[in-house]
């Protein structure tokens, strides 16, 4: 028997936008009208400055791995069939990170590689994913 | 925080088990009365009470006060937090009797963290979990390696200084038949054969969930001098959270630097309000939710310089009879999963000179912490002076 689905996400009020950006594949991020600065997660105030206001802007498909960790163990047995995998923290602005899996393709994974984002559709919402872009390209 | 005239007496510790077998309150009720009885006080006596909990998975300061049947109470907290709290509610604590709102506290954490709810691999839920879960980023094990990983991966070590933390503390478990894995002695061949959980983390590299439940006395230190044991004086305490430190426990996406934790942010103001340094510390129970977290925080309290952690345990710097022991009683890793509360438990039981066969032989200055990444506690404890 095959093991149960993930969990879908289950956008909230502040959270729809992204999920709907994705789905258009887009990264739906906030801007914030004061400070400019952009945020992740959605949230409904400037983490940096307390403004209340934002603009909606579209993110980068470039980041790079601030971090990385290779899941062994399928915590949640709906992803005994995916592991081993890759799970990155995704550097988009300073101090703007965002979790998603890592395709590795031929390439190891490593501080700060450059990376780009890619989106899987699963069915009723669609997942971000980045791929390591190829070494010395 | 500068404490004055604040101390931990009684210490109360239940079984610890992979199954207790028993409901949370009664675990939480045995731990209570063993550190009444402990300090040779009435229930009657005690008239504050605080705990900590996390996702509902405990039992309430008003239900433990009910079982135990305290006096009246003047103060309660009952902490919504992880394991950033125990230093953290000694500091409550210790503000509300310098306040004078009570003369007897006892706090406490009681969880049936391995047959219950599970301590370390339940979910977290909250505002960020719906960009975790759903993509298999699902468990405190891989937050702390996704720190862990930026850490030695800046301070260029390996998963070998890693190891260094989980054998040092196996061997300290060794000397404590409390410890769940008190009769699991590891070597370095046998931690490189165990599998991995989350890169870089083996199984070594994680706490042991447990059953069971730690009470501690915290009263005044002139109160603590008439007790049955010495008092652990409260020199000081401090508590930080980073600045966006997240929309739950789960989420630290935009918390900094992940290859430094709250004791980089907390260490001067702890030294400094016990007018303390780091070279008069004897001893150090340091939180491990995982290895990383001890490597982390010795760099963190200045036992060391950056990215030389791994080598100051190799050296056998904090084994029994090195220059610093630290988590002498085995650590969430060996001893077992108790959220750090019985990382507390242990530093009163060492600077008390109670601590049997693991006692530390220089035991004045103890520094202990709560937490993991981006918020978190600490405290330095020392013998009556």
């Amino acid at each position: 028997m095959s093991a149960s689905a993930p969990s879908k996400p289950e956008p909230d009020f502040d959270s729809a936008p992204w999920w709907q950006g994705l789905g258009e594949h887009r990264l739906a991020l906030q801007s914030c009208a004061a400070c400019d600065r952009v945020r992740f997660p959605r949230m409904p105030g400037c983490p940096f400055c307390g403004c209340g206001e934002w603009h909606e802007v579209e993110g980068p498909h470039e980041g790079r791995l601030y971090s990385w960790v290779v899941v062994q163990h399928a915590f949640d047995p709906a992803f005994v069939d995916e592991v081993p995998y890759v799970i990155g923290m995704v550097e988009v602005a300073e101090d703007v990170r965002i979790p998603a899996r890592i395709e590795l393709g031929e390439s190891e994974p490593a501080l700060d590689l450059a990376v780009r984002a890619t989106f899987v559709d699963q069915g009723e919402w669609t997942e971000l994913r980045y791929r390591l872009e190829e070494q010395g390209a | 925080m500068k404490v004055q005239d604040v101390a931990i007496s009684g210490v109360g510790v239940s079984d610890f088990s992979k199954n207790s077998g028993r409901s949370v309150l009664a675990l939480a009720t045995e731990a209570a009365r063993a550190a009444l009885e402990d300090s040779g006080l009435d229930p009657g006596q005690i008239d504050g009470m605080a705990s900590f909990s996390l996702n509902a998975d405990s039992v309430s300061s008003h239900s433990v006060a009910t079982t135990i049947g305290t006096g009246p109470l003047g103060y309660v907290a009952d902490f919504n937090f992880g394991g950033q709290s125990p230093c953290y509610m000694v500091e409550q604590c210790a503000a509300a009797l310098q306040a004078g709102q009570a003369d007897y506290i006892v706090a406490f954490r009681a969880l049936n963290g391995r047959s219950g709810a599970r301590v370390g691999t339940g979910a977290l839920p909250g505002p960020g979990a719906q960009y975790r879960y759903p993509i298999g980023y699902g468990s405190w094990a891989m937050y702390m390696a996704m720190w862990a990983q930026r850490y030695l991966g800046e301070t260029g070590q390996t998963s070998l200084d890693l190891a260094e933390v989980a054998i040092a503390q196996r061997r300290h478990a060794a000397r404590n038949p409390n410890a769940l894995l008190h009769d699991r002695p590891l070597n370095l061949d046998q931690y490189m054969a165990t599998r991995y959980v989350v890169e870089p983390f083996r199984i070594p590299d994680l706490p042991s969930e447990i059953d069971g439940a730690v009470a501690l006395v915290i009263t005044t230190a002139e109160r603590a001098r008439v007790l049955k044991p010495p008092p652990a004086v409260v020199a000081s305490t401090a508590f930080t959270a980073r600045r966006h430190p997240g929309l739950d426990i789960g989420d630290y996406s935009m918390a900094g630097d992940f290859s430094r934790n709250f004791t980089h942010d907390l260490s001067a103001r702890l030294y400094s309000d016990a007018d303390l340094t780091p070279e008069d510390v004897d001893l150090a129970e340091i939180y491990d939710c995982s290895t990383s977290t001890v490597l982390v925080g010795l760099e963190g309290l200045g036992f060391c310089g950056r990215g030389e952690a791994g080598a100051f345990v190799r050296s056998g710097a904090t084994a029994l009879d090195g220059e610093l022991p630290v988590n002498t009683h085995g650590g969430l890793l060996s001893e077992g999963y108790l959220h750090g509360m019985n990382t507390v438990a242990e530093a009163v039981l060492q600077v008390q000179g109670r601590a049997g066969p693991r006692q530390a032989p220089r035991h004045e200055v103890c520094a202990v912490t709560s937490g993991g990444y981006v918020d978190g506690s600490a405290m330095l404890l020392t013998v009556d002076r």
